[in-house]
């Protein structure tokens, strides 16, 4: 059964129903907001805080893809953060351009597969924040450029784009991983 | 996407898997069902309110219907009231005789006995079913308080009658063809009260005198409009055939004071015949 069917049930009073759906996103809607807001101590309530808010307004859910909802959500709960936290919204809308220094002079001898997985980690944390974003709901949500582009609220080229930025720099800075591997 | 790409996405999935905490996990979903129970009753609460919206007119109706009810049997009591009530049950057929009074047991009073108290006309014959069965609510109100001490011959009549009453049966109540079978079975019916019932009991026989005095007071009205010099003595005693001993002493008077002196005397000892204990307490 899919999520939309699944969602449904819940709505009409199936509380089975939510567990499944609550098992097919808990995982990667936490390391989303988690990843995202940069491991912030914040992080689970959060997440919290999204699922609270998704349960509340289970029935403006109309149809379509439920996990694009359920991360829009984390999404705009992550901007509140982000502007409570007085950094505006401008880390997921904006920001292209302030990338972090990639960590090119890292040894070769560490270049070992955990090594790059811990480096891609580190790397991801350089990105902006819209390019990480992006990343991030393609990896975690597994969404199509169209679906990232609707739970952004941007077009699909910007997207595209975005994505783009975010592998080149990513590829940049695990050269020498893949060369290794 | 490219191999690079893939190679990316591939050292991600590597990466750690981060879930959240049990004790998170526990939280969202109680809030879950939480909001599910809410819900639920949130649903009932307008449901209550559904039923409430009906009931309060429902509850309104039923009382005025109750009240409508109480007040037209109420309404009975009252003579024009009474008789615009019974005009819708029965629709008149020809009187051929003026109506009959049930014959009151007699008191043992002579022509200074109390009047009987004024009450409404008596019902006309065509609201008298077989067996002198009367449509009167009225008639159901008396004999129900007495209905429990009937007592056997007399007091089945007056119970069988004031039963009958009270159930009015439409079959039984409009009868606008022909009312004579009816007034002959009054008449009976007024024959054999009239022959003294023994063992009476007390709530029966008010009964009983209460009808009859309703009617007694209607005919001596009537008589006394109807009794003039012109007036045949015999119609005179035919009229008062099954008349009570009150209306029987208005006669004479009447005729005495017509200047039928002659007549009076007749009457009175027709009177003396038919009421002998009148006589004896006269004397």
């Amino acid at each position: 059964m899919d999520d939309d069917a699944l969602w449904q049930l819940y709505r009409e009073g199936d509380q089975s129903a939510f567990d499944e759906v609550y098992a097919r996103h808990r995982g990667g809607l936490f390391r989303y907001v988690k990843r995202q807001c940069g491991d912030c101590p914040e992080a689970e309530e959060l997440y919290q805080d999204v699922w609270m808010q998704a349960i509340r307004n289970r029935d403006s859910f109309q149809g379509g893809k439920l996990g694009a909802w359920l991360y829009r959500i984390a999404r705009n709960r992550l901007i509140d953060h982000f502007r409570a936290r007085g950094g505006g919204n401008k880390d997921l809308d904006e920001g292209d351009a302030e990338v972090v220094e990639l960590h090119r002079d890292w040894p070769r001898q560490l270049l070992m597969l955990r090594d790059c997985v811990e480096r891609l980690f580190g790397l991801l944390t350089g990105l902006s924040a819209a390019q990480r974003d992006a990343f991030l709901l393609k990896e975690e949500g597994g969404f199509t450029l169209e679906e990232i582009a609707r739970i952004t609220g941007c077009g699909r080229e910007t997207v595209k784009s975005r994505l783009r930025y975010a592998l080149t720099r990513l590829r940049k800075g695990l050269e020498d991983c893949e060369e290794t591997s | 996407m490219s191999d690079h790409d893939r190679r990316i996405s591939e050292l991600y999935a590597r990466g750690p898997r981060e879930e959240p905490p049990a004790d998170l996990d526990s939280a969202i979903r109680a809030q879950a069902a939480r909001a599910l129970r809410e819900t639920a009753g949130v649903r009932q609460a307008p449901r209550v309110q559904r039923r409430s919206r009906w009931m309060v007119p429902l509850a309104t109706a039923a009382t005025l219907l109750l009240s409508v009810g109480l007040v037209m049997r109420m309404g009975g009591d009252v003579p024009g009231e009474q008789a615009a009530t019974m005009d819708t049950l029965v629709k008149p057929g020809p009187v051929r005789n003026p109506p009959q009074a049930l014959n009151a047991p007699r008191p043992g009073v002579g022509p200074s006995a109390p009047a009987p108290r004024a009450l409404p006309a008596a019902p006309p014959e065509s609201m008298l079913s077989e067996g002198g069965t009367s449509a009167l609510p009225d008639a159901g109100r008396i004999t129900r308080h007495a209905s429990p001490r009937v007592a056997p011959p007399v007091s089945e009549e007056a119970a069988g009658f004031a039963d009958r009453a009270d159930t009015r049966q439409p079959s039984r109540q409009v009868r606008p063809a022909s009312t004579e079978p009816a007034s002959k079975a009054l008449n009976a019916q007024q024959k054999r009260l009239e022959r003294g019932a023994p063992a009476v009991s007390g709530a029966d026989a008010s009964a009983r005198s209460e009808v009859a005095a309703r009617s007694a007071a209607s005919t001596v009205r009537s008589d006394a409009l109807t009794i003039d010099s012109s007036t045949a003595l015999d119609q005179v005693i035919q009229s008062l055939r099954h008349a009570p001993e009150s209306r029987w002493w208005a006669a004479m008077e009447r005729l005495d004071a017509l200047g039928r002196q002659d007549d009076a005397r007749a009457l009175r000892r027709v009177f003396e015949n038919r009421f002998p204990g009148a006589r004896e307490l006269e004397e």
